[in-house]
């Protein structure tokens, strides 16, 4: 559905986006991760045709940005990250003012905006002026404008950004339920846990650069060297012994007592190991009571993914 | 086509959007109301004071105008706004990906502001046919009046909606801005109230200092060149209107081949009309325009990008019409596009310039007649002088900006050199500056800047009149080429990147 190849843009000295390459299908719910003036906009503009790329390809549905924008258009929702609202206008006003621009015929104007502010829960405020919504319904009427057209294509640039927890589980529904209706959806946020549970596939950039791109599984699991084990131990006394059984095992390492009989240590090994290591421990008379492998959060995965280029960008190593 | 522009108009998101915030701002309706009461009460007064009663139907007539001036100076100063607005919301990019055309986007603000002004014309009008009836009016002059306004509104709507579109952007400095805000509340209200007061001044004077010259644009009693009138009238309009949807293009989609094309068939248009009325006395009117639009277009246009942006290259592609193309080619977007263009004003500053020596001028007039054959040689000058340098090849605002600026003090510098070299302290016999300093300050003038071209080639009477011309024939050749050169050599540089 959307395939960027070797995107390239330069404003003056700076590369925005510096040879950006991935692939969506139909369907596929992607999250697009960097830190600030990471080339996220950037990139989201030129999908949307409103840029124009220094070097390099995009293809939605198959058709070129350089040869069929207009086409394009008609199929993406492009949701920017400011509302472009306008008073003295209801919020049917408004669809209906974008139905016009998008060319909908008067016949279909009126079903398509009652399908949408239904389907985005808008129908019970229609007639309610743009000016005097919260943040979390003006996010749902752009994202509303954004689907007027029945787009293939989504591309949503910072969505839950200033929505309070309630408005931003409401819009992970809303994004689940356009994969589910077979739009392709590509999302950038600042909020990375909630991207983990609406995502398929993450992006994540940097200075311009892909740094990982993949599953949410396999960029967790491709940024581990082993596993980061957690054992708490019924009787916290125990917890000596444990660390001298523990360092006398091979590939273990980084072994962290904690308070109240909890214990940190890495594993650098394959996962069936983890099962073996608890019985030995058992037989060895300790009384455990907890023993799992911690599962990296989406922002441990951010934080090591860009602390690692700028180390290396940097040569400081951080 | 016919369908598209109906289309265009009548189901035009822009338009229902401005229209339904129009009608839901109730501030507007009370001060369009207000206006009239305040017009009517000021008329009445007016009729009422002594010595005024033989005159009640010009001095009502007078006041409606005015109140429909003021109307209208409301209406622009409030689609003036509205533009302004919708670049802090940043919602005409949502309306490129709705898909909309950049002349749809400017039709609607452009009809919407029409629509709001024919509101209170139709309101006022049936006033003024009143005031007939008081007397001492002509009905022709009511009628002309009221064609007038209709006539000069969108010209004055376009030019507001274009200055909105252009102060609000990014790419304009600040001092930009500040200038064009200035000239903004100075040109508008100006313009607006003298609309409406040149009527009054017509019906007592037989034609104001700024009336006369702009209503005898619509003048129906000289039908000889109406129809280059008309012309010059629709392709002003036209004009503004690509210059406004030039200002929103993104730089991928621009409309600066209309742009080019229109100020060039404006500029072949006044000249023809000038042709027709009184030439070559009116011939200096032609030429100043022919110079002006030639060298901005060129300062502004030939430093650019300079192969076409994409969506112009398969917008080309698509076109089957061969004269569609070859207007594509000749001004296309870009330096070379801009290059072309400058060739055609080179062309016509030929016709026009053999067309003023055909018709026995005076010395003056020959002098000046050949003013726009130089233009490509100014735009030449000062870029020429950048080009050893690499930086520049790719730097086009340092290119525009180094040739504005070149223009602007190598011309006022060589105005004081000149200035200095005609005072009488050098012009005393036996001061040792005698007339061969007074001759070289004037031929640099003439050769190394317009600006100081301009003014020398007004005062300086050489004698050489005749080979003046035949100079700025060569001069313009070898400008075009070395543009030529320098678009080249720039090519070559951005393609080494």
């Amino acid at each position: 559905m959307l395939k960027v190849d070797n995107l390239t843009k330069i404003f003056g000295k700076t590369r925005a986006v510096d040879d950006l390459s991935f692939e969506l299908e139909e369907g596929d719910v992607c999250g697009f991760i960097g830190p600030n003036g990471a080339g996220k906009t950037t990139t989201m503009r030129i999908i949307a045709t409103l840029e124009e790329p220094t070097d390099g390809q995009v293809r939605v549905g198959g058709e070129s940005i350089h040869e069929e924008p207009y086409r394009i258009r008609r199929r993406i929702g492009f949701m920017p990250d400011h509302y472009g609202t306008y008073p003295d206008m209801t919020c049917r006003d408004y669809l209906e003012f974008y139905a016009r621009a998008y060319e909908i015929e008067p016949k279909a104007r009126a079903r398509r905006i009652d399908g949408i502010m239904d389907f985005t829960g808008l129908g019970d405020i229609a007639d309610k002026k743009v000016e005097e919504l919260s943040k979390g319904m003006r996010q749902r009427l752009n994202l509303s404008r954004a689907l007027i057209n029945d787009p293939k294509l989504m591309v949503m640039d910072e969505p839950a950004a200033g929505l309070d927890p309630r408005a931003r589980v409401e819009l992970r529904y809303l994004i689940r339920n356009l994969a589910e209706q077979g739009k392709t959806v590509f999302v950038s946020s600042h909020i990375l846990t909630e991207l983990s549970e609406i995502c398929d596939h993450m992006l994540i950039i940097d200075q311009g650069r892909k740094i990982s791109f993949g599953s949410v599984e396999e960029i967790q699991r491709g940024l581990r060297e082993g596993f980061e084990i957690r054992v708490r131990l019924v009787d916290p006394s125990q917890v000596e012994g444990l660390v001298r059984f523990l360092v006398q095992r091979p590939g273990i390492q980084d072994v962290r007592p904690g308070e109240n009989g909890v214990l940190l240590f890495s594993l650098r090994d394959e996962a069936e190991r983890i099962p073996a290591l608890l019985r030995e421990a058992v037989n060895e008379g300790f009384s455990v009571m907890e023993f799992r492998p911690e599962t990296p959060t989406m922002e441990d995965v951010f934080m090591r993914i860009t602390g690692q280029t700028n180390g290396g960008n940097n040569g400081n190593g951080a | 086509m016919r369908w598209r522009l109906a289309n265009g108009v009548f189901d035009n998101a822009m338009l229902y959007k401005d229209i339904t915030q129009w009608l839901r701002n109730r501030t507007f309706l009370a001060l369009f109301i207000g206006l009239l009461a305040l017009g009517e009460a000021v008329s009445a007064i007016c009729m009422s004071l002594p010595g005024e009663e033989g005159r009640l139907g010009p001095v009502a007539f007078g006041f409606l105008s005015a109140t429909m001036g003021l109307y209208g100076f409301v209406v622009i100063a409030m689609g003036f706004m509205g533009t302004s607005r919708e670049f802090s919301n940043r919602t005409f990019e949502l309306y490129e990906i709705a898909g909309m055309s950049l002349e749809r986007m400017v039709l609607g603000k452009v009809v919407s502001i029409l629509v709001q002004f024919l509101f209170g014309f139709f309101c006022i009008v049936p006033f003024m046919f009143f005031a007939f009836l008081l007397g001492g009016l002509d009905f022709g002059l009511i009628g002309q009046s009221a064609l007038g306004m209709v006539l000069i509104f969108p010209l004055i709507a376009l030019l507001s909606l274009c200055i909105a579109l252009n102060v609000r952007l990014k790419r304009v400095s600040v001092p930009a801005r500040v200038l064009l805000i200035l000239a903004a509340l100075w040109f508008i209200p100006g313009v607006a109230i003298r609309m409406a007061m040149g009527s009054y001044y017509l019906a007592h004077h037989g034609g104001g200092a700024w009336g006369g010259s702009a209503f005898s644009l619509f003048s129906l009693g000289n039908t000889d060149d109406l129809v280059l009138r008309i012309a010059l009238y629709v392709q002003f309009c036209l004009w503004l209107f690509y210059l406004c949807c030039n200002s929103i293009a993104p730089p991928q989609d621009s409309r600066e081949h209309q742009v080019k094309f229109l100020t060039f068939s404006v500029s072949a248009t006044w000249v023809a009309l000038v042709g027709c009325s009184n030439w070559p006395a009116m011939a200096p009117a032609a030429i100043v325009f022919l110079f002006v639009a030639s060298c901005i277009l060129g300062a502004i246009l030939f430093p650019h990008r300079l192969d076409p942006p994409l969506m112009v290259v398969n917008r080309r592609k698509r076109t089957r019409w061969l004269t569609v193309r070859l207007f594509h080619y000749a001004f296309a977007p870009g330096s070379m596009g801009t290059l072309r263009t400058l060739f055609l004003f080179y062309l016509l500053s030929v016709v026009t310039y053999l067309a003023v020596t055909e018709s026995g001028p005076s010395p003056q007039e020959l002098a000046s007649s050949s003013r726009p054959l130089q233009a490509p040689f100014f735009l030449f000058l000062s870029p020429v002088l950048l080009m050893p340098f690499g930086f520049a090849r790719k730097r086009y605002k340092t290119l525009r900006a180094v040739t504005i600026c070149y223009w602007a003090l190598v011309g006022v510098g060589l105005l004081i050199l000149y200035s200095i070299a005609e005072s009488p302290g050098f012009r005393r016999p036996g001061s040792g500056y005698d007339g061969h300093v007074r001759a070289w300050a004037a031929l640099g003038s003439l050769m190394l800047s317009p600006v100081s071209s301009w003014v020398v080639g007004t005062v300086y009477r050489p004698g050489f009149e005749s080979s003046l011309g035949s100079y700025r024939l060569v001069s313009g050749a070898i400008g075009l080429i070395g543009l030529l050169w320098i678009a080249r050599r720039c090519r070559r540089a951005e393609r080494q990147g």
